[in-house]
């Protein structure tokens, strides 16, 4: 990977890293940090860094940094104990993509990540088991577990309204 | 009920018989016995059609349509449609099977509800979520210059090194050609004490004049004209009225006070009264050997420890020679410095013998 390369890599991917990090740790500075340390490892292993796979290294880089900054710091919210019904009438029933925040901060780490890396970065099972280092099954049982939740989140909210 | 051939039916338990006969419960012979029984008892006949008219039919006029939905050998059916929804989500199948699930969909409006709640489950980017300032992560390479060194180019280094070196050592000896012009014209004076204090002492030819016996007279009383001249005097001195005391101002064109000098007084070579009989002052410029103590004592100018008293009257200072030196050396010095710092090659060695002609070539 040359040095145009790295920078192009951060204009088309520092945005995309950022989001999946921030949405999984919810702490702007923590994002930051953790995005800035995978782009400083791969500037540093550049050289070993196939251009065409980038992003791919970069996701990677960044889900690691961000497992140790979960297990280093314990700044991650613990998942919220709340009472479903008392949370379910307190929030106005149009707003879908509240709704789906709610569910999705609901959902275990690694449903999450895994979530989000379909649906952000629209990535292959495949893919995303090279990533977070789980096998192509492990990801689709996982990820369907947590679309089933939220799918069943979104019932019972619609239930009540 | 009882299986046994022998039934034995009368008026007490023929309804369970009954039963058991429509229920298709008795073997042939036991329903013979059925029957004979409900031909001897007329009056129990018309109960034992009603029981059998309780029977129900199977309606073959309801059937089950779509039935394929039941079947487990088809891509997307009654087991698995859940999943398939999931993969079709998450963009996991293949085009054709995207069109089976889609007419699968189409047919059952369960499957289709679930499929809307499904993608409603399908999470958009937030783009206005953006990592400001994304200068901090941007990078620039430090590019070295690499030059090749090919044999021409290794050819005409040498030849600049070595016409560098020769015009060096040219130069050198043409500068020690020139030390001995290089002096200060000694001041003129009444006296001959003034003129002994005053004359430079690094001029040699003052003191090889043929008056030497002057000296020999004059020196006594040097300390005293010193004194008399600077109104500086020593404080505390083991050679007094000495020259080791003599403090001479700079306009005798002297090497400037120096304060590290090492005080060896045992080392002078001085008489029972404090008379120096005859002096040959040599002053070295080696400073790095000079220790720094009892420097309160000794403001001289010079080493008092390189002083020594010989027959030969003449007072030698070569110092002023290598002063004229140091332009060239430190050059030399200077170069040879950057040329360190630069390629950390050490260019002298262990004895501080310049190494003119070192190279080094990088291999990468």
């Amino acid at each position: 990977m040359t040095e145009r390369e790295y920078n192009e890599c951060v204009t088309t991917y520092a945005d995309n890293v950022y989001r999946f990090i921030l949405k999984n740790l919810r702490n702007e500075e923590d994002a930051r940090d953790v995005v800035q340390t995978a782009f400083e490892k791969m500037w540093i292993h550049r050289d070993e860094v196939d251009a065409s796979k980038s992003k791919s290294y970069l996701f990677t880089v960044a889900y690691r940094q961000m497992i140790d900054h979960i297990r280093k710091v314990k700044r991650i919210q613990l998942k919220e104990e709340f009472n479903e019904n008392a949370k379910v009438q307190n929030k106005p029933a149009n707003n879908l993509k509240k709704i789906l925040d709610e569910a999705l901060a609901r959902l275990s780490e690694t449903q999450r990540t895994l979530v989000l890396l379909k649906d952000y970065e629209g990535y292959s099972y495949e893919e995303i088991g090279q990533i977070t280092n789980l096998s192509e099954s492990q990801v689709k049982v996982y990820l369907h577990r947590a679309r089933v939740q939220l799918k069943e989140y979104l019932v019972k909210v619609e239930n009540v309204i | 009920m009882n299986k046994k051939e022998n039934m034995i039916i009368n008026r007490h338990n023929y309804e369970e018989c009954f039963i058991l006969y429509w229920d298709n419960e008795l073997s042939a012979s036991q329903k013979q016995v059925v029957e004979n029984f409900v031909k001897e008892n007329h009056d129990l006949e018309e109960e034992f059609t009603i029981l059998g008219q309780t029977r129900f039919a199977p309606d073959n006029n309801i059937q089950l349509e779509k039935k394929e939905f039941l079947l487990n050998n088809s891509f997307i059916n009654i087991t698995n449609y859940e999943e398939q929804l999931l993969n079709y989500i998450d963009d996991e199948v293949t085009a054709d099977q995207r069109k089976e699930i889609e007419r699968f969909t189409g047919q059952y409006s369960v499957v289709k509800q679930e499929l809307a709640l499904l993608q409603k489950t399908k999470l958009q980017p937030e783009t206005e979520v953006v990592f400001s300032d994304k200068s901090i992560l941007y990078r620039r390479e430090e590019k070295v210059r690499v030059i090749r060194m090919t044999w021409f180019r290794v050819a005409v280094a040498a030849a600049i090194i070595l016409i560098a070196g020769f015009a060096s050592i040219r130069l050198v000896k043409n500068n020690n050609k020139g030390g001995e012009v290089a002096t200060a014209t000694p001041k003129k004076s009444n006296s001959p004490i003034d003129s002994l204090i005053d004359s430079p002492i690094n001029e040699p030819r003052n003191l090889q004049h043929p008056d030497n016996a002057k000296l020999k007279q004059s020196i006594p009383s040097i300390q005293q004209v010193i004194e008399k001249k600077n109104q500086k005097p020593v404080t505390e001195n083991k050679i007094d009225n000495t020259i080791a005391s003599y403090k001479p101002e700079n306009k005798n064109n002297l090497p400037q006070e120096r304060k590290n000098v090492n005080q060896q007084p045992d080392n002078m070579n001085t008489t029972s009264d404090g008379i120096i009989a005859e002096a040959t002052v040599v002053i070295k410029k080696d400073d790095r050997t000079v220790e720094t103590n009892q420097t309160d004592v000794i403001n001289t100018g010079f080493d008092k420890s390189d002083v020594t008293l010989k027959d030969n009257p003449t007072l030698y200072i070569p110092e002023q020679e290598e002063r004229e030196k140091g332009g060239i050396k430190e050059f030399l010095r200077k170069t040879t410095r950057v040329f360190e710092r630069r390629t950390r090659i050490q260019t002298t060695t262990d004895d501080n013998k310049l190494l003119v002609g070192a190279f080094a070539v990088s291999l990468k």
